[in-house]
């Protein structure tokens, strides 16, 4: 897989801008400001249907214009996808396959996967639990169309019953109107839980033998549940039935995969807790290589890496690494404000596959 | 709108508010209708206010008619113990389009949703039990949301307690999809292939 192409117009601080990329290491370099992570953010969107900046897309229309577009051309062996993304400024905005509009994020999600390593993704070894549960499911919806439907339906209803939860607390609303949704989350609950532990189990194999590779030691990944165990359909209605007061009183649903919790251990010890800078970037980069070979294994297309400004953050000796490791035959894209640094470190956008853009502040 | 009159601009907006038709369809049929004769003005304005007048819930299936009871219940020719439940009295004509069903109808109102407010009292639920006895299947035709699922779900679990065979269309409609937007052919499919619950 390869992003052979992104336009932007009226994006972020982008009038118009149009890089093409060989299939090898791509450069794109400049001053702070100039641009560089919002191509990289370009290629994500038409890539997830979403930003990994902000949730909210109207930001990244430049100030003072009507509309925004983006448009990439993405190559899969023979065959080229051109993916368009049209944002006006009254919020209304249409995604683009092949000419034909599309829904969005269901439909993209997949079709061109992009792996990226930029600080912001640190929040996946350091933020809250909820943010590694949203970096997995979306690593897990990238190889499973089945994972994001019922993930959707999953969402869909514990919001629907928790809203029931706060109705029946203070509206006095009968207690039918929960248990009612007991059935459909129980049972959309399982199916998620029994496709997470079996991504998990794999993925986390995968982390162990790319840590190994790297003699960085010993990186675990582990699920918790909340109740201890994944349960079966007819277990979790039980518990449903039992902590309904429970639940009634607090507002929100008590039990289910929307409290699951990812450890990341770390040499035996809880990396979030225990972890230092150093361990966390580590583990980061890890997890981003265990991430291309999930999706690798699964989709058989070879991802396109996006290094977003981590050079400059990571030693002279691992750079390398992490770049010969990761991209040995995978398109990548990085971003550096000097490139004599980056050649020093062993990256040389020289060969007939790779390229090179300066951006200059305008 | 600047420069349009201000009684050509209510009834834009009046179109407007049409389930698939935007703002400027809503300008065109507006125009349209400048153009048009009073005759053809004021017989749409009859049609839509005798509608209004005329159409009433029908009191056994809760579908629309003219009396109190609709044609499909008063039907003899129709088989009395096959009832298919629908969302909306609309989905009733999405049914009867494919000519394939010759049970009746029961409509619910809408599906349980509480961030709508609506729980298992808001729907038309009370008035489904005494129409069914131990001959009767129900066919569950609620659209295939996270909605329609659970309404499904709640239903054929308080059905089955009286001992009342409960179906829902066969899969092969899509998640999300509506009824209305589905083909004669996939929906008799359905109906055929029905399954219990
Ligand atoms: N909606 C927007 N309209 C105009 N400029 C923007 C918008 N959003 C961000 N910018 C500006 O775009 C510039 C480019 O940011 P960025 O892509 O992060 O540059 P780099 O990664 O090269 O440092 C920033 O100076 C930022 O202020
Ligand atoms: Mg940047
Ligand atoms: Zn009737």
């Amino acid at each position: 897989m390869s992003v052979k192409e992104i336009a932007v117009h009226s994006f972020r601080n982008h009038d118009q801008a149009r890089l093409k990329f060989g299939p090898g290491v791509n450069v794109i370099w400049g001053g702070n400001g100039s641009g560089k992570t919002s191509i990289l953010e370009a290629i994500y969107l038409l890539a997830y249907g979403r930003s990994f900046r902000t949730r909210r897309l109207l930001e990244t229309l430049q100030i003072g214009r009507e509309q925004m577009n983006i448009t990439g051309i993405f190559e899969q062996g023979k065959e080229q996808n051109q993916i368009q993304l049209n944002q006006l400024h009254d919020g209304r905005k249409r995604f683009i396959l092949n000419e034909k509009p599309i829904s969005g994020a269901r439909e993209l999600i997949g079709l061109n996967p992009v792996v990226v390593l930029s600080p912001e993704e640190q929040i996946i070894t350091k933020g809250a639990p909820g943010n590694r549960r949203s970096y997995f499911d979306q690593v897990f919806s990238v190889v499973s169309k089945a994972y994001v439907d019922t993930l959707v339906s999953y969402t869909r209803t514990l919001k629907q019953r928790n809203a029931a939860l706060v109705r029946v607390a203070t509206d006095n609303a009968p207690v039918s109107m929960i248990t009612a949704w007991d059935d459909t989350l129980a049972k959309n609950g399982n199916k998620i839980w029994r496709e997470r532990i079996q991504y998990i189990n794999e993925f986390s194999g995968l982390l162990q033998k790319v840590a190994h590779d790297f003699t960085i030691g010993d990186v675990k990944l582990c699920l918790q549940h909340t109740p201890d165990t994944a349960l079966t359909i007819d277990e979790h209605k039980k518990i449903l039935g039992q902590s309904l007061k429970n639940d009634i009183r607090r507002g929100y649903t008590g039990s289910g995969p929307h409290r699951d919790i990812y450890e990341i251990g770390f040499n035996g010890e809880d990396l979030r807790k225990f972890g230092s800078q150093g361990e966390h970037k580590i583990t980061m980069v890890l997890i981003k290589m265990a991430e291309a070979r999930f999706i690798r294994k699964h989709t058989g297309k070879g991802p396109t890496i996006i290094l977003d400004d981590l050079f400059a953050k990571l030693d002279f000796q691992r750079s390398d690494q992490v770049l010969s490791a990761l991209g040995k035959d995978l398109q990548t894209i990085i971003t550096a404000t000097d490139i004599i640094d980056l050649e020093k470190k062993g990256v040389n956008p020289s060969g007939s596959n790779d390229t090179s853009y300066h951006l200059g502040l305008n | 709108m600047g420069f349009v009159p201000d009684s050509i601009n209510r009834l834009i907006e009046q179109f407007a508010k049409f389930p698939g038709i935007g703002r400027k369809t809503a300008r065109r049929m507006a125009f349209h209708l400048l153009n048009a004769s009073d005759e053809t003005a004021v017989q749409l304005a009859q049609a839509i206010l005798d509608m209004k007048t005329k159409i009433r819930f029908c009191d056994i299936c809760g579908g629309i008619t003219e009396e109190e009871t609709c044609e499909i219940c008063l039907d003899s020719k129709r088989n009395r113990n096959l009832i298919c439940v629908v969302e909306e009295a609309a989905d009733i004509y999405t049914f009867e389009r494919t000519n394939s069903f010759h049970g009746l109808y029961h409509v619910l109102g809408g599906v349980l949703s509480p961030l709508d407010g609506i729980g298992p009292d808001d729907l038309n639920i009370d008035s489904l039990l005494p129409r069914i006895n131990e001959e009767s299947e129900i066919i569950v035709a609620t659209n295939p949301s996270v909605e329609g699922e659970t309404t499904a779900l709640y239903l054929a679990k308080l059905l089955n307690s009286r001992g009342v065979i409960v179906t829902r269309l066969a899969r092969g409609l899509p998640v999300g999809s509506d009824l209305e937007y589905t083909d004669n052919a996939t929906l008799i499919r359905a109906i055929e292939g029905r399954t219990s619950l």
